[in-house]
């Protein structure tokens, strides 16, 4: 079925129907089409984060892939798949709060497709940003049909904060470039199509201005995925090594050597992305745990709720601020920052209101806090550290000198 | 809900913004500080008369503009970035809220107009003298009726502006239970002292009633439901105020890394500042989302009021206390002086603080409230 008939291929956002109407229809098509809890497709287990093998962990991952994937789709076939995207690229040619109407009721259906960021958010801030029509229209429509996802490969064993170290090199050959080289910290590389790669095509000494961005399709000889395990256990992430992968032309992403400022529109979109949050409510779920162990009347339990309460929405309130228009200096920063540091206070604070309990994964109240837990110095580490983050407050936000 | 601003609300921010630039700069703030009355009635004529800023919450049929606290929590935010020296706490927030949630059309018709036009300033007297918090049962005015009508007795303390306001309006207690008094400043049997206060900006008094003419606003004893509802208002209303000066405190501190060169580089170079300005930002920013999210729930979602106030009470006074406390610090051994105005927001900081509740308080009534309302 298609959502969204009024929309023809040419239509412009001028002839988009209003934003109400528009509200009531995606409202009313989540009611009929949204997944419910306990349900096959419920979204509440696809944020995976711990395996006992690495077996395990990509079963999990991969359902958790199938999952997200049919509910791209899903969307795509309703015309609600990123519909402030031009017709030609998979969208709707709808205006930008579209995709605002469509997310917001996403996160109140507790629905997500955060796991496909990299492709719906990150690829196309690059493309629309810095790279051509015909590089738009090439690799972003399997990405709103929910066929292709893609990962990032940034950094490297010496490129960590410091990404102008990039080593990987991609040498010029016929009908486009040779790649060799070592990235680390790949989320969901095995399964992703594509990659926007940060490479070397100037000499060592050049720095930032040596570097150039590309597409480069994963699934070909000569890269090598070896999965890494994190401290909570998971698989997440991996190294990739590259040798001599082949780049075709359409595959480099703005001009050659402009590797840096694309490098900056990623990152920026990479931390929206992440301050975006993935729709988890933990202070909803603080509230449900205090209520279930009965501590509603303690002061300290209570104080801990509200400083959760008071986290959460406020990081709510500033996203709000932030879709309506205010200027709010360095603002993927500083949604980034709040959210990681939310996630990590609302897991301590329920490790403390656990109690004994929570020195155990096998206790149904305390296992999903644990994985929080064991999760959240990650977040606070991808998308740039809480000090690269603090430093871009600063600099591009407040203007203090470098 | 909606965050966006109209062209309208846009235009009356720069309009409050550049009236309080020419008519509150530093210097007019310390000359105010000094004064007995602490404000400058032609100023605030101006502002109330020429602007139409007071009565801009206050229904149209009471001579008010009748917009909303979005409204006016932009003209409280302003206020609060320059020190405003002016009763506009006490006698537009509090007074004008008590009168409008009591309802009585007859003292309404009576007082807000005066109170819009700036001609008259009121205010709130609820507290007794060494009060540790906002509690209505601490309530130490009795009122007692005879053939000529109501008069009150007793002692209430750090009333807002209480030294200078044309009306004050008592809280009180009858047989029947606590109520609102409508009381001239002037009549006799009123004694008022004012009290030596940490904000110099702000003042507060004492006053004594012995025997003094009152008029009951509303209905006798039913005044702890409107109370409740105005303290929440003026949390919300206080909680744009502290954001206005917690964001000027962080400009001053901003400004002063860049220029402020030790070692041989601006200070905002290093990254232990860096670091500390852009953890205020995230403070700042935090409370300004609290602080317009409740402003408008004030104006379009009354239910969800005690909530959203609370969550402001929780986090605006701490930001505001975090953010001129530490632009001090950026600022070194000049901002500990006098001459510098960091210490004007110290202290305003601190003493707003705990004005209508403490933070820990409020977040104590936020977890009670959503602990209550969850269904999980």
């Amino acid at each position: 079925m298609s959502i969204s008939s009024a929309a023809g291929s040419e239509a412009g956002s001028e002839d988009f129907e209003d934003r109400a109407t528009f509200t009531a229809r995606v409202r009313a098509w989540f009611e009929a089409n949204a997944p419910r809890r306990g349900s096959a497709e419920d979204f509440s287990a696809v944020h995976v984060v711990s395996g006992q093998t690495v077996e395990e962990f990509n079963e999990r991952e991969e359902h958790a892939v199938e999952v997200t994937r049919n509910w791209q789709r899903k969307l795509y076939e309703a015309g609600l798949a990123s519909p402030s995207w031009p017709t030609e690229c998979g969208g709707q040619g709808a205006p930008e709060w579209a995709d605002e109407v469509v997310l917001a009721e996403q996160s109140r259906w507790g629905v997500s497709t955060k796991m496909f960021a990299v492709g719906l958010e990150m690829a196309p801030a690059v493309l629309f940003g810095h790279g051509s029509a015909e590089q738009r229209a090439h690799y972003l429509p399997p990405i709103v049909r929910g066929e292709q996802t893609w990962c990032q490969l940034l950094s490297e064993p010496g490129a960590g904060s410091d990404l102008a170290n990039v080593q990987t090199r991609a040498t010029p050959v016929e009908g486009g470039w040779s790649v060799s080289g070592q990235k680390v910290w790949t989320s969901h590389a095995g399964g992703a199509e594509y990659a926007l790669l940060i490479a070397r095509t100037g000499t060592r000494e050049e720095g930032r201005k040596g570097l150039s961005c590309f597409a480069l399709r994963m699934t070909q000889p000569g890269i090598d995925i070896r999965p890494l395990r994190q401290m909570s256990g998971g698989y997440h992430f991996n190294e990739v090594f590259i040798d001599g992968a082949f780049i075709p032309e359409i595959g480099l992403i703005g001009g050659l050597g402009d590797g840096w400022l694309v490098l900056r529109t990623m990152l920026a979109s990479e931390r929206a992305a992440i301050g975006g949050g993935t729709g988890a409510r933990s202070s909803t779920q603080l509230i449900g745990l205090v209520r279930r162990l009965g501590l509603q009347d303690d002061e300290g339990v209570r104080e801990i709720v509200a400083a959760a309460v008071i986290r959460e929405r406020t990081l709510d309130f500033t996203r709000f601020r932030i879709a309506a228009g205010h200027r709010v200096a360095a603002a993927g920063s500083v949604t980034k920052l709040l959210y990681s540091e939310h996630a990590r206070l609302s897991s301590e604070a329920a490790m403390t209101v656990l109690g004994l309990a929570g020195t155990v994964a096998d206790d149904p109240e305390s296992a999903p806090w644990i994985e929080r837990l064991l999760f959240a110095p990650g977040l606070r580490l991808g998308g740039g550290t809480d000090e690269i983050q603090r430093n871009t407050i600063a600099e591009r936000g407040l203007g203090l000198p470098r | 809900m909606n965050f966006a601003f109209t062209d309208e609300q846009n235009e009356l921010r720069r309009m409050v913004h550049d009236f309080l630039d020419e008519t509150s700069p530093e210097t007019e703030v310390r000359r105010l500080a000094e004064t007995s009355l602490g404000y400058d009635p032609d100023i605030w004529l101006r502002f109330a008369g020429e602007l139409g800023l007071a009565g801009l919450a206050i229904p149209e049929e009471y001579g008010g503009a009748g917009y909303g606290f979005v409204e006016l929590g932009i003209v409280l935010e302003e206020a609060g970035r320059t020190l405003f020296g002016a009763p506009l706490l006490s006698s537009v927030v509090l007074a004008a809220s008590t009168l409008l949630a009591l309802g009585d059309k007859s003292a309404n018709a009576d007082y807000l107009p005066a109170i819009a036009a700036g001609t008259t300033t009121a205010t709130l007297a609820f507290a007794p003298p060494s009060a540790r918090l906002v509690d209505t049962d601490a309530v130490r005015v009795d009122a007692t009726r005879d053939a000529r009508g109501w008069t009150l007795t007793g002692t209430t303390s750090y009333v807002l502006d209480g030294h200078t306001a044309d009306l004050l309006l008592v809280v009180a207690r009858t047989g029947a239970g606590l109520s609102v008094f409508a009381v001239d400043g002037a009549a006799p049997g009123v004694a008022r002292t004012p009290q030596q206060t940490v904000d110099q900006t702000r003042r507060q008094a004492t006053i004594v009633l012995d025997a003094a003419a009152a008029r009951l606003v509303g209905d006798e004893g039913e005044a702890c439901a409107a109370l409740a509802g105005v303290f929440d208002l003026a949390t919300v209303a206080l909680g744009a105020e502290q954001v206005g000066g917690a964001a000027r405190v962080l400009e001053q501190a901003v400004e002063y890394a860049k220029i402020r060169v030790q070692f041989g580089r601006p200070i905002g170079s290093f990254q232990s500042i860096k670091h500390k300005l852009a953890d205020l930002h995230l403070t700042v920013e935090s409370a300004r989302s609290a602080a317009y999210h409740a402003l408008w729930v004030a104006a379009e979602s009354p239910d969800e009021l005690p909530e959203a106030a609370s969550l402001v009470g929780g986090c605006c006074g701490d930001a505001f206390v975090t953010t001129a406390r530490e632009n001090i610090q950026v600022h070194g051994g000049i901002g500990f002086t006098w001459e510098h105005p960091a210490h004007l927001y110290f202290k305003r900081a601190h003493s707003s603080r705990l004005l209508f509740g403490t933070p820990a308080q409020h977040r104590q009534r936020l977890a009670r409230l959503v602990l209550a309302a969850s269904t999980d």
